[in-house]
């Protein structure tokens, strides 16, 4: 048996089982019931499965030129899972969430204070004004 | 034989990703946009880079390294944005998207 035949074999087999897990991570993605489960799903499984199969593929190509790209188109799609799962995880963190529903209700609470100062603090200079019988603005510096 | 191999390997990831899609748009939740998103770069990437070798074309690898790009591109953007919206804006982004 030949080098290449060895070759071929070996890649049609890193093939199917990459396609294996492609196939693991969309039953997990249609099946997980929440968003963190299928990014599990979805950014392992398929990750792995599309590493699986460019390995596959890059052994029937024999070229290494052809493997280096490979193997650049498969960093990417790492680097683009990962940033997605952690953006995707801490937009669906539940202690975020609650978080971020108090911040709110501390910022509307903080701005109702903040606009009944900046009506007092008015009327103060109103009142400072009418004392010493200026009236207008920009005459006192 | 290899090459039928590689054939029905491709028509299996096809098959895997008009599933996913059909059940994230029946879904209709926020986020699924972006597992969407990455579902299309993985299998089409995989998808360009059989059908490179079944046709012997190696520009197909050049289109399975853009889709992976461009999906790098797109969560960093999504990332940037993150960084610059509050938390609280962010929280209640996450709730309603």
């Amino acid at each position: 048996m030949s080098a290449a035949v060895i070759m071929d074999i070996v890649g049609a087999l890193l093939v199917v089982s990459g396609v294996v897990f492609f196939t693991a991570g969309t039953v997990g993605l249609i099946r997980f019931p929440d968003v963190n489960s299928r990014l599990h799903a979805l950014t392992k499984a398929d990750n792995l499965g599309l590493g699986l199969l460019l390995a596959g593929v890059a052994m029937l190509w024999a070229s290494w030129l052809i493997a280096g790209l490979l193997l650049l188109t498969w960093v990417l799609a790492l680097l683009a899972a990962s940033v997605s799962a952690h953006l995707l995880a801490s937009l669906n963190n539940p202690a975020l969430k609650s978080a971020g529903t108090a911040a709110r209700a501390r910022h509307g609470s903080r701005d109702s204070s903040s606009r009944d100062h900046s009506s007092r603090d008015h009327s103060a200079q109103d009142h400072s004004t009418q004392g010493r019988g200026v009236s207008g603005h920009g005459t006192d510096r | 034989m290899v090459d039928a191999v590689l054939i029905s390997v491709a028509l299996a990831l096809l098959l895997n990703l008009v599933v996913a899609l059909i059940v994230i748009m029946r879904r209709r939740e926020g986020d699924d946009w972006l597992l969407a998103v990455l579902l299309v770069t993985t299998s089409g990437a995989g998808v360009a880079v059989l059908l490179s070798r079944l046709t012997h074309t190696e520009r197909m690898i050049d289109i399975a390294l853009v889709l992976t790009a461009t999906a790098v591109v797109t969560a960093a953007v999504r990332a940037a944005a993150r960084i610059h919206t509050p938390p609280a804006a962010a929280a209640g982004q996450g709730e309603s998207t």
